[in-house]
């Protein structure tokens, strides 16, 4: 009796760690058949390595809000528009994130669920107001974002069709507020030729 | 010759040695996971749960208590947060996440639309970005389409 309690113990143990293990391989398996999956459904985008950031020139917000969101990797800046700039990061998994924000400052953080550079046409980061009254009416606030080398310009489609467009340069576009229209329906990608690569309704 | 106490001493450190090695398993697969979500999961106050045009109920997220939002919407409570998320797993839906700005009393977010070719990431918002001042709500709410599975929180 003693001996076979001795070693159910020791069974016991090793099948509990096995399970563990099993399951944390389930995990990362339905994590990677995600992923390839994000691989099989999207077209190849590509976006440039950009200019290599040093993190000690990011502010400590901005370090804060990369190494919340799992972008831990080598920072590039993309491009700049204006007073904002455009950032490309990655995880420890070699997945990509996305950022901007003004200067050294970053406002928005996507780190991507996919083994690829930019799943879409565009990382789009645009911004709506929401009011309590009219809720859950949007209101476009800004229009920003990252676009893949394969994107010429980035486009506001107002209700009757017509776009109000802006060239993208350094992978990255932003209107000003003064451009955007009020009757705004979608956000679209256009490629050199003009056609719609992406359109997001907003 | 072997003693029958020595036999047992002898199995005991076996069994200890496989306890031991079973425990570093553990713990290595246990560090593993973590390691491998190397993101800042907490303070979450939504899900990881469907978000849809009717859930959470209204008056899930209330301005004050006079001022319920609308079915769909979900927020934390007051505080200086500094960074507002959602880990967006799937869906295909349009929604928003960001803040509620005590200043204004307004919600001020980014705009996500998974049919719109917005795919499913671990997101962050500043709080500078978004409101005059620092002390507001994280907030998330559904706009339309069928529904988002995320979880949401605040930093």
């Amino acid at each position: 009796m003693n001996k076979r309690a001795s070693l159910r113990r020791p069974v016991a143990i090793l099948t509990a760690g096995i399970i563990v293990a099993l399951a944390a391989l389930g995990t990362v398996a339905v994590a990677s058949s995600r992923s390839h999956a994000d691989s099989a459904n999207a077209l190849q985008y590509t976006v440039s390595h950009g200019t290599p950031v040093s993190a000690s020139t990011m502010s400590q917000r901005a370090e804060t809000a990369l190494a919340a969101s799992g972008a831990t990797g080598q920072l590039y800046e993309l491009g700049t528009r204006g007073d904002h700039a455009y950032y490309r990061g990655t995880q420890s998994d070699g997945s990509p994130c996305y950022a901007a924000g003004g200067g050294s400052d970053v406002a928005t953080v996507a780190c991507l669920y996919s083994n690829e550079e930019m799943p879409s046409a565009l990382v789009d980061m645009s911004t709506v107001v929401i009011r309590r009254s009219d809720a859950p009416k949007m209101h476009l606030d800004s229009v920003e974002g990252i676009a893949a080398d394969q994107v010429a310009a980035v486009g506001i489609e107002r209700a009757d069709g017509a776009l109000v467009t802006t060239p993208v340069s350094g992978n990255s576009y932003r209107f000003d507020a003064e451009a955007i229209p009020a009757d705004a329906v979608a956000i679209v990608a256009l490629d050199a030729s003009g056609k719609i690569l992406q359109r997001k309704t907003v | 010759m072997v003693t029958m106490s020595q036999m047992k001493r002898a199995r005991g450190r076996y069994t200890r040695s496989r306890r031991r090695v079973c425990v570093v398993v553990v713990a290595a697969v246990v560090l593993a996971t973590v390691v491998s979500s190397a993101k800042a999961i907490t303070g979450n106050y939504w899900g990881y749960n469907n978000l849809s045009v009717t859930n959470p109920p209204a008056g899930t997220c209330m301005t004050n208590p006079s001022y319920p939002w609308p079915a769909g919407f979900a927020c934390s409570g007051w505080g200086n947060w500094d960074q507002s998320w959602v880990d967006w797993t799937s869906g295909s839906g349009k929604f928003s996440f960001g803040y509620l700005c005590q200043s204004d009393g307004v919600f001020h977010g980014r705009v996500l639309n998974g049919a719109g070719g917005d795919v499913p990431a671990f997101y962050t918002a500043v709080y500078y970005a978004y409101c005059p001042g620092h002390y507001n709500k994280a907030m998330v709410g559904h706009d339309s389409g069928t529904y988002n599975y995320l979880q949401a929180g605040k930093n």
